[in-house]
């Protein structure tokens, strides 16, 4: 991965783990907007932590709606999200106070 | 819902609102950043899944804008990596290849953006900088005092104490500061310098960076903060500075601190200070304790003030409100003073309404050269355009995507923009130095680009490069390759040289108007530098000196000093009348002030309408022939600190003894601690202020209290041979006063012409380049024309035309470029002349002379471009048909 990962990428992981989904149902398990979980499946894809397949035409044609594109974790996906959970720890430390003490003056 | 499933399928755009047919809109036009391989699928899964929000319109929409930044992703991959990989590279290789032509595009692009760029810096330091130095200015308030709505004044000290006491929860702190004038080092070392007062607090309340060394403290007897320049030039940036002595007036001071990071004042308008010293060392500095600290009426400080976080300025002018209430009707301030706050530091609101109409002016001057560059741009585009056509075609033929070519010129182009900026900027940094002299008052800020400068320069020039090299380079691709190849190196089609010579007709229209505009603002200068202003300035030398800047500054002492540098001068061969002043007229723009009912404190009511104070002698009015009305002009007897009599202007008689001779009456008010001056004389009234507002109610008194003043010596000579003697007879009668300012009366007043001043030089460079730009573009068009029609030309002498006709071909077209463009302009100019109207002195925008001045030089600068072309066309020779195909 060429850039450092962020919260929104573990979240869209962990989404996949609990299984395949499609960009809006990934977006409800994540409560992620759109234009950060699509650009997001699309770089997973590339990297080859996911694998985006269209579903059958039948399928879709059988529920009366466009055809959908699910995203499934890979084996390397499953690895990475594991790495990334034990790195990430809570974030409880509090914000260090601001401001900074000024010699007197005349 | 009987109908089946395919058309279910595509039921959705039946039954949606406007919210969803919008997010679809949305979607469909993201699609065209997704390269073109996976834009059906990636439509597919966006529509789709849009599909399953079909009712909920706001939802859709949400939806819908998120796909922009996925497209921007997908389109980037591709994109940024061929961008950055090939396409860069050959850019810059084909711009490499073709040096004239690049470095003729850039150098035109840059004179244009080198123009915005310059007048970019001098705005951005005039109003949107803050001085250098200073630590979060944003935070910063300036305190003023108004008495009408459009003033914004100073405050005695003793009321800037009050409202600094009182101002506790709307400020993090309030200090104060005022201009002196100092001289640091004796004898010949001696060296004039801009020293600014302050109160207490005043580098914290800046925020401003002192070291080595210490701010002053309370304890500190007299000390004083230098500054970097003075440290680095005087003291070689010395670490060990602090404690030195270092004489100030010729007493002796220790120096405390050194204020960093150019910190010059808390002033743009204003030379660049040297030295800070406490306020509570002004007598020490002065020489003499005249009770400026606890004088009430002497309002001489300006007060600034740092916001507590979260306050705004309007809280802190309620806050001080009640304060400056309670002053007022205690009768300490003048009745119906109130306190105004403005936020930010270095521009008082004055300067800022005098400053942006000159800026608004001179940006559109300069948005013109770079419309006149961007034409020329856009030629140089074409020409290599159509030199590319038959390369562009092979590649078209050989099957290289259009898109291809496309991008290539696109970053090519952008890439010309972006070099252009960056040698504008280079233009700009090297112009920046000298920009200080085109302005009439000393300034404390630099004119380098700083960083907001520099990314406005670069979009200007990558957008100039993307609207005007873009076009012509892309007309060459769209050709039909097979054209292309058969028609390379012959004529072009009529169309795009038609719009060509449109252009270049534009281009005429554009630079009549510049050079009509700096015509104008030229002329006015030389009006009002011409002007009879109720003086008369011409042969006179001025040289400001400040008696209390040596130590024996005592009134008597200084009254002697007066008289011997008034006989040294006058003893200086050619030298006429000799006299002295307070303010010269105009140049210092003597200033108004409130006169006080006698009794001394202001009693209720509005306050009555200002006078002009000035302290003058008998030789004054005669050095500048300001004629004598009625009574006596001052005599040796009147000098000193008592002031008890008085001359006044015609002005001052009719409004305050109106029917009435004035002469031995008392003025009906108080111009000192003393009771009012008898009046001895009355004398013609004249231009003060400035050139063009009316003269003012004035009155002169004798000089002798100790204020600095100017000596005005009339000569008969060269007057800058008569300025440097008058120089060595003051040096001859003491060493160590050197004079603040010492020049020549006549070139003061051209500098005071303010806006008009600053504009005229401005527009007279800006003229200049647009008509070289103007002329290049002709030169350009004609050139190409007759290079497109030399077989023609060459036909035409085979079949008997002579020389002349085929020159006068060449001079017909030069005709029909320019004389539509002169009349263009001449109406653009008429239509604009709002925007110059309020610099203009002593003439009209539809001036005769000015807009037949502007058009000869047009037609003159036409005539030079079009010489060249026109001989070239008379050349042609017969064998040349045969020869070309």
């Amino acid at each position: 991965m060429g850039r450092r990962p962020g919260y929104a990428t573990l979240a869209v992981l962990r989404a996949l783990a609990e299984g395949p989904g499609y960009g809006l149902d990934i977006m409800a398990r994540t409560e992620l907007p759109s234009g950060t979980v699509y650009p997001l499946l699309a770089r997973l894809d590339r990297d080859g932590l996911a694998r985006a397949r269209w579903e059958r035409e039948a399928v879709a044609a059988a529920e009366g709606r466009p055809r959908r594109r699910y995203h499934q974790l890979t084996a390397r996906g499953r690895r990475e999200l594991a790495a990334m959970l034990r790195e990430w720890r809570p974030l409880t430390d509090p914000l260090p106070a601001p401001g900074k003490a000024r010699p007197e003056e005349a | 819902m009987s109908a089946g499933g395919r058309d279910r399928q595509r039921a959705p755009r039946g039954r949606t609102g406007p919210g969803v047919a919008a997010a679809r809109a949305l979607i469909r036009l993201a699609g065209v950043l997704v390269p073109g391989g996976r834009r059906a699928a990636w439509r597919a899964e966006w529509e789709g899944e849009l599909w399953q929000l079909r009712d909920d319109g706001r939802r859709s929409l949400g939806f819908a804008l998120g796909a922009f930044s996925d497209a921007a992703g997908e389109g980037w991959q591709i994109l940024g990596r061929d961008v950055l990989r090939h396409d860069l590279r050959q850019a810059a290789r084909g711009l490499v290849r073709a040096p004239a032509f690049t470095v003729v595009a850039v150098l035109t692009l840059a004179l244009g953006v080198g123009a915005n760029a310059t007048v970019l810096s001098l705005t951005s330091g005039l109003l949107f900088r803050p001085p250098p130095g200073i630590g979060d200015p944003e935070a910063l308030v300036q305190v003023g005092r108004n008495a009408d709505p459009t003033a914004f004044d100073n405050w005695s000290v003793p009321a800037y104490e009050a409202m600094a006491a009182a101002s506790g929860g709307a400020l993090g702190g309030m200090t104060a500061w005022s201009a002196a004038g100092a001289v640091v080092g004796r004898g010949s070392d001696a060296r004039s310098v801009a020293a600014h007062l302050v109160a207490a607090g005043y580098f914290r309340v800046l925020d401003v960076r002192v070291g080595p060394g210490r701010v002053p403290l309370p304890d500190d007897g007299p000390v004083v903060v230098i500054s970097e320049r003075l440290w680095r030039e005087r003291f070689g940036a010395d670490p060990g500075v602090p404690g030195r002595p270092l004489t100030v007036n010729g007493r002796p001071f220790t120096i405390v601190g050194v204020a960093r990071d150019g910190f010059a004042g808390a002033d743009v308008f204003r030379a660049p200070a040297d030295l800070f010293v406490p306020l509570a060392h002004h007598a020490v500095l002065r020489g003499r304790d005249d009770g400026a600290l606890q004088d009430w009426e002497r309002s001489w400080v300006w007060v600034l003030g740092r916001r507590a976080s979260g306050v705004t300025a309007a809280a802190v002018r309620d806050a001080l409100a009640p304060v400056v209430a309670r002053l007022g009707g205690a009768g300490w301030l003048v009745p119906g003073t109130a306190v105004q706050v403005v936020e930010g530091v270095g521009v008082r609101p004055a300067e800022r309404a005098a400053v942006r109409p000159v800026a608004a002016l001179l940006l559109g001057l300069a948005a013109l050269v770079l419309a006149v560059a961007c034409v020329n741009l856009a030629g140089l585009a074409a020409a290599r355009g159509s030199a590319r056509a038959g390369a562009v075609g092979v590649r078209l033929a050989l099957g290289a995507p259009r898109g291809r070519l496309v991008r290539e010129l696109l970053v090519e182009s952008m890439l010309l923009g972006i070099l252009a900026a960056a040698v504008a900027l280079v233009l700009a940094a090297a112009c920046a130095p000298f920009l200080d002299d085109l302005l009439p008052t000393a300034v404390a800020v630099p004119f380098t680009p700083d960083l907001r400068v520099a990314g406005l320069t670069l979009l200007l020039g990558a957008t100039a490069g993307f609207a005007f090299a873009l076009p012509p380079a892309l007309g060459a691709t769209r050709a039909d390759p097979a054209g292309a190849l058969r028609e390379a190196g012959r004529s072009a089609t009529g169309g795009p040289r038609r719009l060509r010579s449109a252009l270049v007709a534009g281009q005429v229209a554009v630079a009549f108007a510049v050079v009509a505009a700096a015509a104008l603002l030229v002329r006015s200068v030389m009006n009002a530098a011409a002007a009879r202003p109720g003086f008369d300035a011409s042969g006179v030398v001025a040289l400001a000196l400040d008696p209390s800047l040596v130590p024996e500054a005592t009134a008597g002492q200084t009254l002697a000093l007066w008289r011997a540098v008034r006989a040294g001068s006058a003893a200086v061969p050619g030298a006429g009348s000799v006299g002295l002043v307070s303010a010269l007229p105009v140049v210092d723009g003597q200033r108004s002030r409130t006169p006080l009912p006698p009794g001394g404190l202001p009693t209720a009511g509005p306050p009555p309408p200002p006078v002009i104070l000035v302290e003058a002698d008998a030789g004054y009015f005669a050095a500048l022939r300001i004629p004598l009305v009625a009574g006596r002009l001052f005599e040796a007897a009147d000098e000193g600190p008592m002031q008890a009599v008085a001359v006044v202007t015609r002005a001052l008689a009719e409004r305050f003894f109106p029917g009435a001779s004035p002469l031995g009456r008392p003025l009906p008010f108080a111009v000192g601690d003393g009771p009012p001056p008898t009046v001895v004389g009355v004398v013609e009234d004249h231009q003060q202020r400035s050139l063009t507002d009316p003269p003012a109610a004035a009155v002169y008194l004798p000089v002798g209290s100790g204020a600095p003043l100017d000596l005005v010596v009339r000569g008969s000579g060269p007057p800058h041979r008569l300025l440097r003697e008058v120089a060595e007879a003051v040096a001859a009668v003491r060493a160590d006063l050197p004079p603040r300012r010492a020049a020549v009366l006549s070139e003061l007043l051209a500098r005071s012409t303010g806006g008009t001043g600053v504009a005229a030089r401005f527009a007279a460079v800006f003229g200049s380049l647009t008509l070289l730009l103007a002329a290049v573009g002709l030169y350009g068009v004609l050139a190409q024309a007759v290079a497109h029609r030399r077989r023609e030309l060459a036909i035409r002498r085979a079949v008997g035309a002579r020389a002349g006709d085929l020159a006068a071909l060449v001079a017909r077209h030069a005709l029909s470029v320019v004389v539509p463009g002169l009349l263009a302009g001449g109406l653009l100019t008429l239509a604009a002349s709002r925007a110059v109207a309020g610099f203009l002195y002593d003439v009209t925008p539809g001036d005769p002379t000015v807009l037949a001045f502007t058009g000869l030089t047009l037609v003159l600068a036409a005539a030079l471009a079009a010489a060249g072309p026109t001989r070239a066309a008379a050349r042609a020779e017969p064998a040349e048909a045969l020869r070309r195909p």
